[in-house]
């Protein structure tokens, strides 16, 4: 199975250099920008929209 | 709940998602959220990045959730205690985050987990202090990972819809001021260490290293991967929202109320595509390493050619220059 993937993934490289549309396979979620920490170098903590 | 539920349903199969935040622990149904996903999405990895301050909760979801799918668990680890705790605004950051580390640390393979720290070099004092954060994670098996922190990030800016993407090729702003010989002096180090680790992981913290090197000390952009936000790398905000990418939160739809078929479809996704396109290139590894291994760059990085068309060399700028911080 992940070779199958990795072949697929290897097969979409050159469409993805001429970026043309594909569906995604890599999902990056935020699920809140609520945090309990207050970094110095980020501004999430700030934000008042809860997730 | 449901309505994650319904977008995770339309999504294809896909190979790594990525929860974080925010602090992703401050949601109290995060396990619902990693079962939904490990169901519908049916990932190779899990992968969750934390500050690691609740390790109760933290512990408890990784002996509840599905073992079927390995998780990659990121902790935030800015330096030793002091630096820690002041970069991340808690005294007790280090206490947490370390007993998280050192409770889960014996469990991994039980748990199906692999354990990193991350640790983001705020400025010069930070960087200091990665050999004895080294020390600290040795004995304790866990991979040091290191990113150098950028000024301004749309994501988390207090404005909506704003584009803070460089604006020329080999652009890079610290969040803190640092003297060129330390910055030398930390990749020459992390470069050492990373040696011993396996060879893709290697590849890739290698390919991130020369980027910053480059950017941070030379204001070149090389390598400069193609960028596949938008096509093979999706964003999702806790809203609904799909922004275009990390540095341009311009929306191009909400898979709360529209399907994922409308959005991937819409004009607003086109534009913003067309955006991407002519986008001179960012460093923060988190779309840097999807960007290389979507589109091969990190293969090409083997042998010495750059993603995009011949990059411009910028003047270098000694010393290494740091803007007021932005927070
Ligand atoms: C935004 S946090 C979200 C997850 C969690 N709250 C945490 O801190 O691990 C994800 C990662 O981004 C890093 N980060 C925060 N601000 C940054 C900046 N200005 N530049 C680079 N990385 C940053 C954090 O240290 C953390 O490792
Ligand atoms: S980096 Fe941002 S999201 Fe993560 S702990 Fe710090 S303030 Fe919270
Ligand atoms: S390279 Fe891609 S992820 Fe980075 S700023 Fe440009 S469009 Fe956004």
């Amino acid at each position: 199975m992940k070779h199958l993937r990795f072949a697929s993934l290897l097969s979409q490289t050159p469409a993805r250099r001429r970026y043309e549309v594909g569906l995604p396979r890599y999902l990056t979620y935020l699920v809140t920008f609520t945090c309990n920490a207050r970094c110095i170098m980020c501004d999430s903590w700030k934000k008042t929209v809860a997730g | 709940m449901p309505e994650i539920e319904r977008i995770f349903r339309q999504l294809p199969r896909l190979d790594m998602v990525r929860l974080s935040g925010g602090e992703p622990f401050a949601r109290t149904d995060l396990l619902d959220i990693a079962h939904l996903a490990q169901t519908h999405l049916r990932p190779l990895r899990l992968h969750i990045t934390t500050n690691g301050f609740l390790t109760d909760r933290i512990v408890k979801f990784c002996e509840a959730r599905r073992r079927d799918v390995p998780l990659q668990l990121l902790l935030s680890v800015d330096g030793l205690e002091a630096k820690h705790n002041e970069v991340r605004g808690r005294t007790n950051a280090w206490a947490t985050a370390t007993a998280t580390l050192k409770a889960l640390a014996p469990r991994r393979q039980e748990l199906n987990l692999t354990l990193g720290v991350n640790q983001t070099i705020v400025d010069a004092a930070g960087a200091e202090q990665y050999r004895g954060l080294n020390d600290f994670l040795k004995p304790l098996g866990i991979r040091h990972h290191v990113v150098m922190a950028y000024d301004a990030s749309a994501t988390y800016s207090l404005q909506r819809e704003v584009d803070l993407a460089p604006k020329a090729i080999g652009d890079f702003t610290t969040f803190g001021s640092f003297q060129r010989e330390a910055v030398t002096k930390l990749w020459d180090e992390v470069e050492r260490d990373v040696a011993e680790w396996p060879w893709l992981e290697r590849l890739a913290k290698r390919y991130y290293i020369r980027g910053i090197r480059n950017r941070v000390l030379r204001g070149e952009g090389e390598p400069n991967p193609r960028c596949v936000a938008l096509n093979a790398h999706l964003r999702l905000l806790p809203n609904g929202d799909v922004p275009t990418c990390q540095f341009n939160t311009k929306v191009v739809g909400n898979l709360r109320r529209q399907s994922f078929a409308e959005v991937w479809a819409s004009q607003a996704a086109a534009t913003q595509r067309a955006w991407v396109r002519q986008c001179p290139g960012c460093w923060a590894e988190c779309e840097v390493l999807p960007n290389a291994i979507y589109t091969g760059d990190l293969w090409r990085a083997l042998a010495p050619s750059p993603g995009r068309p011949k990059v411009p060399a910028r003047r270098a700028s000694p010393p290494v220059p740091g803007p007021a911080p932005s927070a």
